[in-house]
């Protein structure tokens, strides 16, 4: 932090002192029990809200978490909600708030109702957005809230239309959403696209896509931000909403033979993507062209490989789902590998550190660790069990 | 380096001399004497400062007016030189806070906050949140002395609200 002397002194400023001789840390000004509360990990925050009223208080103040940030305290946490085949019930895990050096990754409750698939994922601020999903087979237009701060998930209010497999992304502090109406079904809805703002809890209408633009098998796996506009792909094609200009969009892309699973966006506007053998790619977003991320021969090496390994189950062409996220500048993959020995099922999770060689136009990547996260009994999910990644995003607490 | 003394005068009245350097620390002071309303024979007086904290916050002052200046002179010295420097200071500060009751930090704390110096907040800031880390609500409420406002139902509700925190 750099120290101004333009800055005004903090006595000059009005501060809500709450005196009593007899508890000195009372006598702190918020801004300065702030300024100690901020230094202290995330995973005592649990314990310190017990302690009084005041303290409860403080600990979920945007106040504190804007010093957090400001100080460089926050810390990034990976958010991962797995789906096993066999339970409907979607298990949350967060990755990088332990006080130990080995990475676990430790299970948190998810909320009862949470649709089991098709949900869409949007993480902003101290917050996870989970908008809309599939339930019972039929899309909802429920939205919950999971404040990361303290682990508590909220229902925030319903969109006007029901939704799964929607796209959705962050621009300007608000959460535009489009698609996941399975308009081929019906008629297409007036509100096809909508966007929700957190200060003032409500969901709008956006305006309405123009007809040459739409589609009607409009379920998108993920959607992205990139210059301020969301962005959704389905199959060859690319559909955008930019809010600056209150426009929709749409662009063909080229068509690639890659399985590319997972992708993202991170800095420096290149798309990121893996597949799932443990290969890495990378992409200009107006080229569209995949090439692979060099130096990753391990992250291969340590992937599962999908040939004959005795399970009668798991033979022949069966591959894993595999996830790449964004993780500050960084990327995150997360994979999974069966332990035939123990019936079990490992979680790998490794971090990719990215560097640029422009004169030869080739990315490299270091795998700044990789580990076993997590492990889940087989025998817990009848034994035949395939798990998947549902969502996941990275959140500075 | 400058050697001019200016005098600093606590609430309770005991003055103390500092070097300008040291005393520049504390922005407050930086700027009163940027003004120019620092007259050389007349003590500034820090109405919100004991004696006692303020002699911690000169002995602070002038332990780290020294390592500034350390900084810009030896910019060459070597990655061995730098460490071992940082762990003097590092080893110094430790020393220092610890010598102190934790009534004294927050006093030292207030000071600091009124005189507007960073690094001593920082530094104050830092070893509270130390005495606060890993603690149960009972461990900190004792520490602190501060009473348990919540009645056993509120308290029950957070508890079940932080359930996976606890587990």
């Amino acid at each position: 932090m750099s120290d101004s002397t333009a800055e005004e002194p903090p006595h000059d400023k009005e501060e809500k002192v709450y005196l009593s001789r007899s508890c000195p840390l009372s006598s702190l000004p918020d801004e300065v029990a702030i300024s100690c509360l901020a230094r202290v990990p995330i995973s005592d925050y649990a314990a310190l809200s017990l302690v009084s009223k005041r303290y409860r208080s403080l600990m979920v103040s945007p106040e504190l978490k804007k010093a957090r940030v400001l100080m460089g305290y926050t810390k990034k946490c990976l958010y991962t909600c797995l789906i096993t085949r066999n339970n409907s019930t979607p298990l949350w895990f967060i990755l990088g708030r332990e006080k130990t050096k080995k990475r676990l990754m430790s299970p948190f409750p998810s909320f009862p109702s949470q649709p089991p698939v098709g949900s869409t994922l949007v993480a902003f601020d101290w917050g996870i957005y989970l908008i809309g999903g599939r339930v019972n087979q039929k899309p909802s237009s429920d939205a919950w809230l999971l404040d990361c701060r303290n682990h508590t998930w909220r229902q925030i209010p319903s969109m006007s239309v029901a939704r799964a497999y929607a796209a959705a992304g962050v621009v300007g502090g608000k959460i535009y959403v489009f698609g996941g109406c399975f308009a081929w079904r019906k008629d297409y809805p007036s509100s096809w696209g909508e966007v929700f703002d957190p200060n003032t809890q409500t969901w709008d209408t956006l305006v309405a896509q123009p007809e040459k633009d739409r589609i009607s098998n409009d379920y998108f796996i993920r959607g992205l931000v990139m210059d301020e506009k969301v962005y959704a792909m389905q199959g060859d094609q690319c559909f955008y909403y930019s809010p600056k200009e209150r426009k929709w969009g749409r662009k063909n892309l080229k068509a690639s033979k890659l399985e590319i699973s997972s992708y993202c966006c991170v800095k420096d506007r290149l798309l990121y993507g893996c597949d799932g053998y443990g290969n890495v790619f990378w992409c200009e977003p107006e080229e569209y062209e995949w090439k692979e991320v060099k130096g990753l021969e391990l992250l291969r090496n340590i992937f599962p490989k999908p040939v004959n390994n005795g399970v009668g189950e798991l033979k022949g062409k069966f591959k894993w789902y595999c996830e790449l996220r964004n993780f500050g500048v960084n990327i995150v993959v997360i994979w999974f590998k069966d332990n035939y020995e123990d019936e079990s099922i490992d979680i790998w999770c490794a971090e990719i550190s990215l560097e640029r060689h422009d004169e030869k136009g080739e990315i490299w990547g270091t795998i700044e660790w990789s580990e076993v996260v997590a492990n889940l009994d087989r025998h817990q999910y009848d034994g035949k069990v395939k798990v998947d990644v549902l969502y996941s995003a990275s959140v500075d607490v | 380096m400058s050697s001019n003394m200016i005098m600093l005068k606590s609430s309770d009245g005991a003055s103390f001399e500092i070097e300008e350097a040291a005393a520049r620390k504390s922005k407050i002071i930086a700027n009163m004497i940027e003004v120019e309303c620092v007259d050389e024979d007349k003590a500034i007086p820090l109405q919100n400062v004991t004696g006692n904290i303020l002699a911690l916050v000169i002995e602070y002052c002038n332990k780290h007016i020294v390592d500034d200046d350390d900084d810009v002179a030896t910019e060459e010295a070597s990655e061995e030189e730098e460490e071992a420097k940082k762990k003097k200071v590092d080893d110094w500060e430790a020393e220092f806070m610890n010598s102190m009751s934790l009534e004294t930090m927050f006093e030292l704390l207030l000071a600091a906050n009124y005189l507007n110096i960073k690094s001593l907040i920082d530094l104050v800031c830092q070893t509270i949140a130390n005495n606060i880390k890993d603690k149960t609500p009972e461990e900190v409420r004792k520490i602190f002395s501060i009473e348990n406002d919540f009645t056993p139902e509120e308290e029950e509700e957070i508890r079940k609200e932080n359930a996976w925190a606890f587990g």
